[in-house]
């Protein structure tokens, strides 16, 4: 797929950033399971971190094809790495940028697009809430250990149920809110550099200045972050993918059995032209819904699909990864263990791949 | 189902699958995060009696039955692979004894297996030689009445754990596959020693480690059967082990299915269409599986005489399907999936080496293609095609 020059520019610098600098450090952070911070500093002075965030804020003003092509190239060294940033981008920023006051947008977006806060964002399937509510407003009472970005301890956006049916408010809670406590990194099969993590919340009453939106806009506001979301966790699907293939094929090259290269056995080489098809696939409905965000078109559905696609094709590229390997494709000395873990995550945050096909069938029938 | 077990293969089933709830349950999560190998457990299986079942009833075991073996596999790996693996290698392990060994052999370490006094390993892997297994480059030089071996084993389960090794090595490399002779090799042997242990993706309770053999001197006696033979001999141990790894797979992807089940039940989800759908499949395939390894290790209990083919299916299929199926479950749990309490994504990474070890599934596709082949110019000869 052929990309604007300005893009091209743009993915050769991320490219030569992951090989130089992220894939040093992946085994190092990967072993840790802390929070890539040099990385993240190093995208900051870049400008990436706050991709999304408009110039008069201090951010990049990417447009979505860009910010999916870096995803997609830091992706392919460190999925780490890039879900923090997109994150902080789909789940923070964003919300507060299309539906955030005024002066919210002050508050916060500067420090996001320098990386001075880090955000993050509780998920709502995960929550383990008291239906809160009580005189004095909505409020915020029980667990949620499925936190993104939570090790970072920045601001977090949080839906906050209302009394009353199925209502929501959306609220950025800050660090230094009365009863918010980050517990504990949560053990995830992959993406563990990325700070997932489990927060209590105490009978939380969020401030009346931290609502996104209007009162009960929480679930639409949510949808809307999500499909926005779902074409960044794409790219990042994508790139894993594209990781995992490169180093597959490289081994299998390298690799002699039967007296020969293994990358010249039928099956090895059905392999590889599966995980092209795949990911070739993926790629063209990626960019094809990043490019519908940013000609102003809708996109829900196109992200949905590509969430589906480029998720499924992930977890299916990264295990024929691992296949293509043998035993040392299971051992943690190769990075293709590492890809099919963190493929995983990305196939079920923000939307399962049934989500995402009901999304599909509602927006087309 | 209904396979209408006999009453011992029921009380077997009992007997691991109160192993696995009671001792494995509440130590799994553990053991996979420590890689910390199940030593008292899987003593404690041969206190009760299931290490007998890999071994003939002259040797103090309960028959070597297939299905028996299936039938404590899955129970076991059901709620943990990396311990049903820690297990099963005792089979691998003791199969070449069991099916090669001299009288004198069998009556020396048999015994001793069936109650899991000595455990046991099968060393065939090399470096170079991994799907390849013909291309192994250890090799045994007979001098005096002994053997030294010398080179290098990798990726091999339960090594430095296990009493009793059986080694592949070459004692005449002129002649490739048919220079390759098997041995039996004891722990503390002098130039035996263990190397780099893995650190794996899954099955993580399964110690895999180096063994290297420096000058190892061992008394000529240890060949087991005749020289050149080993490599015929793995093929016939790999036959009659490869529905047990299909029964571990099956295992694991029972497990994930009840662990979906149970958690769509309490979200109330069973209505949804789309789950549905999914879980329709799921114990669709999981009984396919299970029927597939059952009717294998049948036929080779009941003395087939020739099951390469099938005893390729039956690893080939349960381990595509634990992978899909573990998939599948976290899909269904959605971002709780991911979560290492909820299990299935312990699940996903030790189905993966279903895939893999005993020959990876490409091999065994290789094997049923090959032996197709084989019928085809069997019937021809016969004049029927």
């Amino acid at each position: 797929m052929k990309l604007s020059q300005e893009c091209t520019l743009l993915q050769n610098e991320l490219k030569k950033f992951a090989q130089q600098v992220l894939a040093e450090k992946v085994d190092e952070i990967e072993k840790s399971c802390s929070l890539p911070t040099d990385n993240i500093k190093r995208l900051a002075e870049m400008g990436i971190v706050g991709a999304i965030i408009p110039e008069s804020h201090g951010g990049a003003a990417l447009d979505t094809i860009g910010f999916t092509v870096v995803l997609e190239e830091i992706s392919k060294v460190c999925a780490s790495t890039a879900f923090v940033i997109a994150v902080h981008n789909a789940f923070f920023a964003y919300p507060i940028l299309k539906f955030g006051s005024e002066e919210m947008k002050k508050r916060y977006l500067p420090k996001a697009a320098s990386g001075e806060t880090i955000g993050g964002y509780a998920l709502l399937k995960t929550a383990e809430l008291e239906h809160g509510g009580s005189l004095n407003g909505p409020c915020l009472d029980g667990k949620n250990p499925f936190v993104l970005n939570a090790a970072a301890n920045g601001p977090i956006v949080a839906a906050v149920p209302l009394t009353g049916p199925n209502g929501l408010n959306l609220y950025v809670i800050d660090t230094d809110t009365h009863g918010r406590k980050f517990t504990k990194t949560s053990k995830t099969v992959g993406l563990r550099s990325a700070g997932i993590g489990e927060y209590s919340f105490e009978k939380v009453q969020p401030l009346q200045a931290n609502i996104i939106g209007e009162e009960n806009q929480g679930q639409m506001i949510i949808d809307n972050m999500n499909s926005y979301a779902r074409i960044l966790l794409a790219a990042i699907s994508l790139g894993i993918a594209q990781g995992a293939a490169e180093a597959a094929i490289k081994y299998a090259k390298e690799r002699v059995q039967f007296g020969q290269p293994i990358v010249s056995f039928g099956m090895v080489r059905e392999l590889i032209a599966d995980m092209m098809v795949s990911i070739e696939a993926a790629r063209h409905l990626v960019y094809e819904a990043a490019l519908r965000v940013d000609r102003g078109e809708e996109y829900a559905t196109a992200a949905a699909i590509a969430k589906l696609l480029a998720g499924r094709s992930a977890t299916a590229v990264t295990t024929n990864a691992i296949q293509v390997y043998g035993g040392y494709g299971y051992m943690k000395d190769y990075p293709a263990e590492r890809y099919f873990r963190d493929a995983q995550m990305l196939n079920v945050i923000c939307s399962t791949p049934d989500e995402d096909k009901e999304i599909i069938a509602k927006n087309t029938i | 189902m209904d396979y209408f077990l006999s009453d011992e293969e029921k009380t077997l089933k009992e007997k691991a699958r109160a192993v696995a709830e009671n001792l494995v349950e509440p130590v799994h999560c553990e053991f996979d995060e420590k890689a910390e190998f199940p030593m008292e457990i899987v003593k404690e299986m041969g206190r009760r009696g299931l290490l007998k079942i890999f071994i003939p009833t002259e040797y103090g075991g309960t028959g070597a039955k297939i299905m028996d073996m299936c039938i404590a596999c899955e129970e076991v790996s059901r709620i943990c692979a990396g311990v049903a693996t820690a297990y099963a290698v005792n089979a691998l392990g003791s199969g070449p004894i069991v099916l090669f060994a001299s009288e004198e052999q069998k009556k020396k370490y048999l015994p001793k297996i069936a109650v899991g006094e000595l455990l046991c390993a099968f060393g065939l892997t090399e470096a170079q030689a991994g799907s390849d297994v013909a291309n192994v480059q250890t090799t045994a030089r007979k001098e005096n009445g002994h053997y030294i071996l010398n080179g290098v084993k990798q990726f091999i389960s339960s090594g430095s754990l296990s009493d009793v090794y059986v080694i592949l090595a070459s004692t005449d490399k002129s002649r490739g596959a048919r220079g390759i002779s098997a041995f039996i090799v004891e722990k503390n042997t002098p130039g035996f020693s263990f190397g780099k242990e893995e650190n794996k993706l899954g099955i993580r309770a399964s110690t895999t480690t180096e063994l290297v053999f420096e000058d190892c001197c061992i008394p000529a006696e240890n060949l087991l059967g005749k020289e050149g033979m080993g490599f015929i001999y793995t093929m016939r141990n790999f036959d009659r082990a490869r529905p047990g790894v299909g029964a571990i797979a099956l295992g694991i992807a029972q497990g994930a299915y009840e662990v979906a089940l149970e958690f769509l039940h309490q979200k109330n989800l069973l209505n949804n269409q789309y789950i549905q759908r999914v879980i329709a499949d799921m114990a669709t395939e999981v009984e396919a599986a299970r029927a597939l390894i059952y009717a294998t290790a049948r036929m080779i209990d009941a003395g087939g005489k020739n099951f390469t083919k099938e005893a390729s299916f039956a690893k080939l299929y349960p381990a595509d399907i634990a992978v899909k199926i573990t998939n599948q479950a976290i899909e269904l749990l959605g971002p709780h999936g991911l979560l290492t309490e909820y299990r299935v994504e312990k699940m996903l990474r030790d189905a993966k080496i279903t895939q893999i070890y005993e020959g990876t599934n490409q091999i065994q596709r290789a094997q049923i293609a090959i032996e197709l082949a084989r019928e085809m110019g069997t019937k021809k000869r016969a004049g029927k095609v």
